[in-house]
This record gives structure tokens, C-alpha cells and sequence, in this order.
């Protein structure tokens, strides 16, 4: 009887144990969180955490030093997440989870993807939330969400981070990037055939200019048509005028003033609180 | 018509000339100078020998030297080429001939020549070589022979105008536009209107010089001519009338339109313009003209003997053209990608 009882007491023991110890192998296991309702908890702070194996370890590498650089420059952090699946998890409460409890910093932007659903949503925290609106998510998310759609990750990844770098600089110099102030095509512009155009057309009319001044000089002869110059003085008079009004034409032209297509926002970001009780910003939607 | 008359000093027989700083006749040896509108001693003669040439040229014999002077049909003043003595063709500038009116010179050779260096200056088209390689052929003072013409407008004037006024009803850019018709009538008077009256000065050249001071006329006295050239007019007051009128309808017509700035699009619908001719006189008028040879060609400049106003148009260095108009368009071209590129970066 004794002995039933001691093995019994030992089985249930065991069993306890090794469902926590299961529970600790799979925090230290990365890439194969076993969590429910929880995201991954990673070790360090990494720029990319590629769960979903969109990237090649080479695109890896490549993308982990380009958002390395640009956290270490502008002192706030920007992150790539892909899931293959987010466990039930609303893309807002997982994005925003993954960033508060893995320790990031209390700046940042970060860009998740995941597969099961093909969501993507961006998630903002601290100055994140001042220097992308939701109108400059928009903008970021048009580029991005494009080549989501194609498959292009590492592109869409990319241009992320470029993006983000270009509003968090353009922001500091305060230039905030938002609907009344989206400074044309968001982006690092470059020169292009445009410009090339408008210096040759400048250019061109100078040349033009410069030549009527100086073959200007170079002429002084020329006829008179006009007598003004022997006008009697004061002897313009009129004697009469009249100044009679005939007709009265009146058109009407529709011309609304212009909506912008993005929602109804006029300007800022929206915010909400996550399950870690910090404000968060930004918003998601498909590819 | 074989008249010649000379301008000599009452003190010491030398030659008269008329100079231009104190407006009188003076003498260049014994400084006297004498009132032009007053003097009275230059000596007239009788020529016999004259020669007429094969091409209308008349030669006279300069009194004090004996040298030949060559003139036409036309010409009123002339100096001797050898010994500078002046002489009047009295015939040229008496009866129907003589001038009512006459500007006095107020520039003379020197200023003249430097009239011309100046006007040389700044010209950066203007070839290197022009300064130093031009040549004058002659420089000569000149009296031109002009018709005055006094006129008066009269005009009626009809026009077509329009005014748009812009504004925002709500959602909409309303445009009215108001049609009118407007009505002028006015007079306008002018007071001599010059036409060249030399066939030889182009008429372009002498225009191009105006305009003259009409309150410096003085009352013609063939004194002033001494010293310069004058010619006879060779074209009739009524075919130069028909110059005048177009200036001075298109200077009124220029007139009644800025009557109507107040309007757009101003358009004469129908207008009647009558000129009622006044006064018209023969005037002389001050000119320097220069002929200037360069590289084969001639080159005319002409300078107002009154105001001092110099003309004349001046040959292109077709190569130094081309270089600056391709560095202005490269370099401007240049400077505004500069400037867009760091507008970008910026």
C-alpha cells in the first residue's frame, strides 16, 4: 500500500514538473514559441525577428544591419516582426505586446507581418507615435503593403526601414509628415527627369534673356512712329465720354474643395493603450 | 545762286566760326566774338568762275586760298577742305529758301568724338578689334533742313471693353463678366513735329536723335552756319506733312486708349480722327554725323548737336556671341540643378 502511494505521489510530481520544465525550454527555444495567447519573449532587443522565414539568412543579415544603423543613429527603435501565426492574437495586441514586453525602448516603430491571415500592422510607441501619423502610416503602408502582396519581403522590409528612417530625420527637423504637410511624394526624392527639365528650360530662357539685352545694346537706330514727345502740354482734353454697360454674363463653375481620400482624419495620430498599460499608435490592415 | 559769303574778323581779317561754349561767333586768333543774331559784316560775292563737273558737283574757289570747294546743287554751308574758312551759299538760304528757324550747335567735334568712345563702351558684343581698327571716313557738323509741323487732333473714338470680377458662392467660382461700350471724343495739339527734310540723311537716323528743344529755336541767321555744313531741303513740305500726320495720329490714337485702363481687353470698334494742319516752318537742326569704316563696311553714327544724344549701330562678334550665349544656357542650366539638388538633400 505504502509503496502504490509513493510511486503515485512521485508520477503526479513528475508529470507537474515536466510541464514546467516544457514551459521553460520553450522560452529558451527560439523561432518555436509554444505560447498561447502570449507573444514570443525573446532574448536582446533584435531589429528582425523572422518567425515566419520570409527572409533568406542573407536578407537576414542585410536587413538586421540596415536597422541596426538606423536605431543606433536616431536613438529609437525600428523593428520587423513576421509570424506565421499570432494564436488567436488581434495583429494590434501582438504587435504592441511584442514590443513593450521584449524590452525595445520607449521610442520606436515597428512593422509586423503575419502569414496566417496575411495581416500586416505597424504599432508605434513614444515619439514613434509623434512622427508617424496615421496619415504617414498610410503613406508608408501604400509602399510597403504593395510588395507584401507580391511577395517581395525583403523589398517591402527595406523600404520599411528606409521610410522610417527618412520620417523619423524629417521629423526631428521639424517637418512632421502629415496630411497638410506630406512634402509632396514622401521618401528621400532624387533627382529626376523633371528637374533636369526645369534647369534646361531656365537655362534656356536665360540664354534668351542675356541675348535681348546685349544685342539690345548693340541697336539704337530705329523709327518713330509716335509724335508724344511734342504734345502741347496740357492740350489733351476730352469733351466727352461715356462708359455704357451692354451685356452681363455670369458663369457658375462647380469646383468643391479638395478631400483628401484617406479617411476622415485631419491630421495627427490616433492612439490607443495596450495590455501593458503603455500608449501605442498606428494601425494595419491586409496584403 | 553763285553767292559765296565769308565770316571774317572786323579786328584782324581772321576767320569767323560759330562756337558752341559761348553761342557766338568768335574768332580763334583774337578771341573777339560777336553776337550772331547781330552781326553784319560778312563779306558777300559775286563768283564767275564756278565749274560745273559732269555729276552735278559745283566747284567754287575759296577766297583766301584759292583752294577748291566742292558742293552740290544742295549744299548751303561748307568750310574750304585746305584752309578751313567757312562759306554760305547765300542762294541756298535766301527767298523761299531761307529757314525760318534754326536750332544753334551746342556740342562741337571734340565732345563729338567723345560722345563716340562712349558710346563704344559697355558694348560687350561689340568686336575687340572695332576700337582700334575703325576709321573715320568724316566726321561733319551738320545743319539739317527740317520741316516743323503744328497740328491739332480731333477725335472720336468708339471701343469694345470688358471687366471680370471673381468670386466664391459656396461650393462654386462664379465669373461675371460685364460688356461695355465706351465712348471718347477729345482734342489733342502738337507743336513741331520734325520731318527730315534731306533727302540725303536718312530719316530713320535723324528720328533716332530726337528730340529736340523746341524752346531753343532762334529766329535763322545765316551766322550760325560758319564753321559747319548745311544742305538746302530737298523734299517738299507736302510730302513731309504725310510723316507727321501718321506720328501724330498714332500718338493720339495712343492717347484716347489710355483713356480706358480702367477696362479689359480694350478694342476700337469705329473711330474718326481729324487733323487740322497749323503752322508749318523750315527749321535747320544740329547734327554730328560720323561715317566709320570697319572691315569693309560702313558704319553711320549720328549725334543730336543739341542734346548731345548719340546713335548709331554697331557691328556683332558673331563668335564671342555664340561662346556667351552657350556659357549663360550651360551654366544657368548648371546652377539650377545645383540649386534643386540641395534643395532636395536639404
Amino acid at each position: 500500500m505504502k509503496k502504490i502511494l509513493i510511486v503515485f505521489t512521485t508520477v503526479i510530481m513528475m508529470l507537474l514538473m515536466t510541464n514546467r520544465i516544457s514551459a521553460e525550454t520553450s522560452i529558451i527555444e527560439e523561432g518555436h514559441p509554444e505560447v498561447f495567447n502570449d507573444v514570443p519573449s525573446i532574448s536582446g532587443t533584435p531589429s528582425v525577428y523572422d518567425a515566419a522565414g520570409l527572409l533568406s539568412s542573407e536578407q537576414f543579415d542585410s536587413l538586421t544591419l540596415k536597422l541596426d544603423e538606423i536605431r543606433r543613429r536616431q536613438n529609437m527603435d525600428v523593428v520587423v516582426v513576421t509570424a506565421q501565426s499570432l494564436y488567436g492574437m488581434s495583429p494590434r495586441d501582438y504587435a504592441d505586446d511584442f514590443y513593450d514586453y521584449n524590452n525595445y525602448r520607449n521610442d520606436g516603430i515597428l512593422l509586423l507581418v503575419s502569414m496566417e491571415n496575411r495581416d500586416w500592422y505597424i504599432s508605434t510607441k513614444g515619439k514613434g507615435i509623434d512622427y508617424f501619423t496615421d496619415y504617414g502610416i498610410d503613406l508608408i503602408a501604400d509602399k510597403v503593403v504593395s510588395r507584401l502582396s507580391k511577395g517581395k519581403y525583403y523589398e517591402a522590409f527595406n523600404i520599411f526601414a528606409d521610410q522610417a528612417d527618412y520620417f523619423i530625420e524629417e521629423a526631428k527637423s521639424g517637418n512632421i509628415i502629415d496630411i497638410d504637410n506630406d512634402g509632396g511624394e514622401t521618401g528621400p526624392r532624387s533627382f529626376g527627369i523633371f528637374n533636369g527639365v526645369i534647369s534646361t528650360v531656365v537655362g534656356a530662357l536665360s540664354s534668351l534673356f542675356t541675348s535681348l539685352i546685349l544685342k539690345g545694346q548693340m541697336k539704337s537706330i530705329q523709327k518713330h512712329r509716335y509724335a508724344g514727345s511734342y504734345v502741347v502740354d496740357r492740350s489733351f482734353v476730352l469733351t466727352g465720354r461715356s462708359d455704357l454697360l451692354v451685356d452681363r454674363k455670369v458663369s457658375r463653375v462647380y469646383n468643391p474643395p479638395n478631400r483628401n481620400s484617406g479617411g476622415s482624419h485631419s491630421g495627427g495620430s490616433s492612439v490607443h493603450t495596450s495590455s501593458s498599460g503603455s500608449s501605442h499608435g498606428g494601425h494595419g490592415g491586409h496584403f | 545762286m553763285s553767292e559765296l559769303k565769308e565770316y571774317k574778323c572786323p579786328n584782324c581779317s581772321g576767320r569767323l566760326e560759330f562756337d558752341t561754349k559761348s553761342q557766338q561767333l568768335k574768332c580763334p586768333y583774337c578771341d573777339g566774338t560777336f553776337d550772331p543774331d547781330i552781326f553784319n559784316d560778312g563779306k558777300e560775292y559775286e563768283l564767275n568762275n564756278e565749274k560745273w563737273t559732269d555729276s552735278d558737283y559745283l566747284v567754287y574757289n575759296c577766297r583766301s586760298c584759292g583752294g577748291s570747294i566742292i558742293a552740290d546743287a544742295d549744299t548751303a554751308a561748307s568750310t574750304c577742305p585746305y584752309c578751313d574758312n567757312p562759306v554760305v551759299m547765300v542762294g541756298n538760304v535766301s527767298g523761299s529758301l531761307k529757314p525760318k528757324k534754326i536750332i544753334p550747335f551746342k556740342y562741337d567735334k571734340e565732345q563729338a568724338k567723345e560722345e563716340y568712345r562712349k558710346h563704344l563702351k559697355g558694348k560687350i558684343l561689340l568686336p575687340k578689334a572695332f576700337r582700334s581698327e575703325a576709321a573715320f571716313d568724316e566726321i561733319k557738323g551738320i545743319y539739317v533742313p527740317f520741316w516743323l509741323f503744328d497740328g491739332k487732333a480731333n477725335a472720336k473714338i468708339w471701343f469694345d471693353a470688358l471687366r471680370t470680377h471673381y468670386h466664391r458662392e459656396g461650393d462654386y467660382d462664379v465669373r461675371i463678366t460685364e460688356y461695355y461700350k465706351l465712348f471718347r471724343s477729345g482734342s489733342v495739339e502738337f507743336s513741331k513735329v520734325p520731318v527730315d527734310a534731306s533727302e540725303k540723311i536718312d530719316d530713320e537716323l535723324s528720328q533716332s536723335v530726337e528730340p529736340y528743344n523746341n524752346k531753343e529755336l532762334k529766329d535763322f541767321n545765316d551766322n550760325y552756319l560758319a564753321g559747319y555744313y548745311a544742305d538746302r531741303y530737298t523734299v517738299d513740305a507736302e510730302e513731309s506733312v504725310r510723316i507727321a500726320d501718321d506720328r501724330i495720329l498714332n500718338s493720339t490714337r495712343q492717347l484716347f486708349d489710355s483713356t480706358t485702363s480702367a477696362y479689359e481687353n480694350c478694342r476700337v470698334s469705329s473711330s474718326s480722327i481729324n487733323l487740322e494742319h497749323g503752322i508749318q516752318e523750315y527749321a535747320m537742326y544740329p547734327m554730328w554725323i560720323m561715317n566709320v569704316r570697319y572691315k569693309d563696311k560702313k558704319y553711320v553714327f549720328a549725334m543730336n548737336g543739341q542734346t548731345g544724344r548719340f546713335v548709331g549701330d554697331l557691328p556683332i562678334d558673331t563668335m564671342k556671341y555664340r561662346f556667351i550665349m552657350i556659357a549663360v544656357f550651360l551654366g544657368i542650366t548648371l546652377l539650377m540643378g545645383i540649386i534643386q539638388l540641395l534643395f532636395l538633400r536639404g
